[in-house]
């Protein structure tokens, strides 16, 4: 009985009386500096207590034998260890290890702009694609003010340091877009075809990217949608060139968006002297539809469709002739169709894949001959990307493209096609060796089916953080791109094209100030040049190098944000029917903008401005010797824009380009054949209107009032 | 015999200890909160959410734990002298907690409330650039949290500080948002004759400073 007793009393002792253990300690980082706020806890009990601002930490616990302390702290990883709290006192020195994180890492910058709001290493916002004035809601007009780029003012896509626009490979939620830009004919500048709106980040490189991107030589942008709109909405446009009407049903699971816009250029070109000799104006139908889902926790579908047909039609001058010169109609159709999908599976796995058809047939009337254009470009991707832990990420992928290209004189029963398979694979590393040098190591694998050549292209690239504001990078990669089609119809067996970059990148990030400049070179190799008998061959050869500088400043003016972008570029290659390097056409050397946005509260406004300058276009002049020896004079174009938010739902906007009514001129055309006198007749490429005015409306219905479209601003 | 009367202590030895633990899970948010609502330095203020999310380890079915933690975070943001990026790191931390708790308890007015809280203050850190594409994500949350249970005054203060704010940015009407924010204030009223306890019971105080700031714009 007594022995039982003893038992009892034991057992319940051991429920209320207790030993004390004291631990206490300090906590501090790789570096000694001390840690305050750390929590310091024994496992699976309440016994704990935070670091003060010494780092160091005090408390007791009754708890007996062998235990697990814990301390964790905001931005470290998390450490556990054994303590044996049999001990009356326990005390601890630890370390704890910095978690690499978006916040504190380093991060590749060399080559590469990207539109985001969350990392710190951006230069540009998403917003500010669509609120630069001068580029009328265009993405490439807005990125054309950014560093490494040309604006070639009579053609309107992207040139991108000293590349013609072809090299530039533009991806729609990571899945290559086809013909991104509307057709158009020489001298008439076109557009992308898709709205800003549709995307909630950009990533614009102007060299040095990531295996995941091929078949481009000189730069990749990489739109990529929004993810699930969250309201209900209609939206009403309104402009004097057209209009457009769109509806977003938004669900917990799913969301659909469908639009429709029509845009006409007649009404407008009757008001404002034109100076293209227009038979009937641009005009174009648009209707778009998307459709995303939710794939579980951490999974996203997403699908798009974009139809758009289009025309236009005008008389262009023919240098030596006195008429209204050369008759050209133009009639496109385009159909885009993007399915994607992304999903998580635990922490360590990202798997994301999609495919992508872009269709576009171009029927073209010059004069009496009737021209047939038929591209189709078919792109299935799928990667995966493992996360080891917060030092080391991998990316594998492979992607299958299938083109078709087909061109026809359908009433002389001419035409030649070809179909070709270009599949790819690559792999890329990401490592971070502290949080202050980070490198990334990646290859990319091609086989074209059509000339049966294989093509291995390295990337590299690392990053090293001088202090909180300032980092360097450096980049080195090797760059592909099949011929165009319309080179390859003719010769299937044509080398692809090359470059290799190196570039040096210096970012210095303040809040509200960065200052990002960069030096690099470019080698080309193996371009398209035309043979003697007319043929190709891949003789062509060149370089660009150059360094170009931009800063923004949000801070110093109230309620102003400007930034000023110098590129300077200096090019040579050989290429087409040149039989020497020269400078090209759409590579001027020296090229400056600078963009502002002030906002007047008082006025509800936001005014913004836009000036964009370079020093000229090399042109080649038959009546002098050698080739592109002569300069177009300077162009300078300086935009204005104004938007007034009526109320938190509607929105007018107003903006003029070419405020200074400069007499802008692109260089000049030549007659095929020289005169009696030996002469080879002038005509200067100008362009099609001194200003183009635009006034639109934009009203945003939605339950929730302060919705609108300020994303159109 | 002897069996049972071992078996008799053991388990009253036992239940003894389950009580002292269930009694200890309140006792520690009692004195936490109280400790919460005395932090005035973010030195303070961390020790608390440290505190909190000890609890929350300890009683992984409990949401209020969490909960606390995400609004200590909250409101470590909002302290004087920070940057855009420490601010950020605190609200990350906000984020992380409420949705802790959202797991533990979902469709919980107060939990979804509060992930529209932290996310405020997320667009707060950054209005102008974060304003234009988060704004209805917040407004949906706060809508959600009205809608779960119209009686939670936290839900229908936080609807009207956001109402307020975008009013003014947009230098329109703030006669909705002022209506909402007395609203809650009768929501606060009616909550105060209850004994809430542990359960979320902050933000009259909040509540008559934006009610202040609404009569000043009237006069």
């Amino acid at each position: 009985m007594l022995r039982q007793l003893i038992i009892i009393i034991t057992l319940l002792l051991s429920f209320f009386v207790h030993a004390q253990t004291q631990l206490s300690g300090t906590v501090s980082d790789s570096k000694g500096r001390n840690i305050p706020g750390a929590n310091v806890y024994l496992k699976d009990s309440y016994d704990g207590s935070s670091t003060n601002s010494e780092g160091a930490f005090r408390f007791s616990s009754t708890l007996e034998g062998s235990q697990t302390l814990v301390i964790s702290a905001m931005g470290y990883h998390t450490h556990e260890q054994a303590v044996d709290c049999d001990q009356a006192n326990i005390r601890l020195n630890i370390k704890l290890r910095e978690t690499i994180s978006q916040l504190n890492a380093v991060n590749i910058t060399a080559g590469s702009m990207e539109a985001s709001d969350e990392k710190r290493s951006v230069v540009v916002k998403p917003l500010d694609i669509v609120t630069t004035s001068g580029a009328l809601g265009d993405v490439v007009g807005a990125l054309s003010t950014l560093p490494g780029t040309s604006t070639i003012g009579n053609d309107g896509r992207l040139f991108v340091r000293g590349g013609d626009a072809t090299e530039t490979a533009i991806f729609f939620d990571g899945l290559k877009v086809g013909n991104a830009y509307g057709t158009s004919t020489s001298g008439v500048p076109t557009r992308t075809r898709f709205s800003p709106l549709l995307f909630k980040g950009t990533f614009f490189s102007t060299g040095g990217y990531s295996a995941e991107f091929g078949q481009a030589l000189s730069s990749a942008l990489v739109l990529n949608t929004v993810d699930m709109p969250v309201r209900t909405q209609t939206d009403i446009s309104l402009m004097t060139v057209g209009g457009s009407l769109g509806h977003t049903q938004s669900g917990k699971k799913s969301s659909g968006t469908i639009s429709l816009s029509y845009f006409d250029l007649a009404p407008y070109q009757s008001l404002v002297p034109q100076d293209f000799d227009w038979e009937r104006a641009p005009s174009s139908l648009n209707a778009e539809g998307q459709y995303r889902h939710k794939w579980g926790k951490d999974g996203l579908l997403k699908a798009f469709y974009s139809h758009q047909q289009s025309g236009l039609d005008l008389w262009q001058k023919v240098p030596g002739q006195n008429d209204r010169g050369q008759h050209i109609k133009i009639t496109n159709n385009y159909d885009f169709v993007n399915l994607s999908a992304r999903k998580k599976t635990g922490d360590k796995w990202l798997l994301e894949g999609g495919s992508s058809l872009s269709n576009n047939l171009d029927v073209l009337n010059i004069d009496t001959l009737q021209l047939e254009r038929h591209q189709r470009l078919a792109h299935f991707k799928a990667k995966y990307t493992y996360f080891h832990n917060d030092r080391f990420n991998w990316v594998n992928g492979a992607e299958h493209f299938i083109q078709y290209y087909r061109e026809a004189q359908p009433e002389q029963n001419h035409h030649r096609s070809l179909q070709g398979n270009l599949s790819a694979a690559f792999t890329e590393a990401n490592y971070y060796f502290s949080s202050d040098w980070a490198a990334r190591v990646g290859a990319r694998a091609e086989y074209d089916d059509l000339n049966q050549r294989f093509y291995l292209s390295p990337r590299l690239s690392a990053a090293y953080k001088l202090d909180e504001r300032s980092q360097f990078s450096v980049a080195y990669g090797s760059f592909n791109q099949d011929a165009e089609d319309q080179y390859r119809v003719q010769d299937r067996q044509l080398n692809h094209t090359r470059a290799q970059h190196y570039i040096v990148n210096y970012l210095f990030a303040k809040e509200g100030y960065t200052l990002r400049a960069e030096a690099f070179h470019k080698e080309y190799g193996q371009l398209v040049v035309n043979g003697t008998g007319g043929d190709f061959t891949n003789d062509g050869y060149g370089y660009a190098r150059g360094v170009d500088v931009f800063y923004r400043d949000r801070k110093t003016l109230k309620n102003t944000d400007y930034w000023i972008t110098y590129s300077w570029v200096q090019s040579q290659r050989r290429y087409g029917s040149f039989s020497q390097a020269v400078q090209p056409s759409f590579a001027p050397e020296h090229n400056l903008s600078v963009v502002a946005k002030h906002f007047v509260s008082s006025l509800k406004s936001q005014i913004g401005g836009s000036w964009s300058w370079n020093s000229g276009l090399p042109y080649d002049n038959p009546n002098k010797v050698g080739e592109q020896e002569s300069v177009s004079p300077n162009f300078s174009n300086l935009s204005l824009s104004w938007s007034y938010l009526h109320r938190q739902n509607i929105i007018l906007h107003a903006a003029v380009t070419n405020v200074l009514g400069r007499d802008n001129l692109f260089g000049y055309r030549y007659s095929e054949q020289p005169d009696a006198n030996g002469n080879y007749a002038s005509l200067p490429m100008i362009q099609g209107a001194k200003h183009f005015f635009f006034i639109g409306l934009f009203i945003t219905i939605s339950e929730d009032k302060s919705a609108n479209q300020l994303n159109n601003l | 015999m002897k069996t049972t009367f071992l078996f008799l202590a053991l388990a009253i030895g036992m239940g003894i200890k389950a009580q002292a633990g269930n009694d200890a899970y309140t006792q520690a948010m009692e004195t936490n909160i109280q400790l919460m609502k005395d932090a005035e330095s973010l030195e303070q203020f961390q020790a608390v959410a440290n505190t909190f999310s000890r609890i929350s380890e300890m009683n992984k079915n409990e949401w209020l734990p969490a909960y606390y933690s995400g609004f200590i975070y909250t409101i470590m943001s909002f302290q004087k002298g920070l940057s855009d990026d420490e601010r950020d790191a605190y609200l990350d931390q906000a984020e992380e907690f409420a949705d802790e708790a959202a797991e533990r308890s979902p469709d919980n007015s107060e939990v979804v409330a509060l992930q529209g809280y932290a996310k405020m203050a997320k667009l707060s850190v950054k209005p102008a650039i974060r304003g234009p594409f988060m704004t209805a994500t917040v407004m949906k949350l706060f809508g959600e949290a009205m809608e779960l249970n119209p009686d939670n005054p936290r839900a229908m203060l936080l609807m009207g500080r956001m109402k307020y704010g975008t009013a003014q940015f947009f230098k329109s009407g703030t006669d909705e948002a002022c209506a909402m924010v007395q609203g809650s204030l009768q929501l606060f009223e009616k909550e105060a004759q209850t004994n809430r306890g542990i359960q979320p019971h902050w933000g009259k105080g909040m509540a008559e400073q934006v009610s202040k700031a609404c009569q000043s714009t009237e006069e």
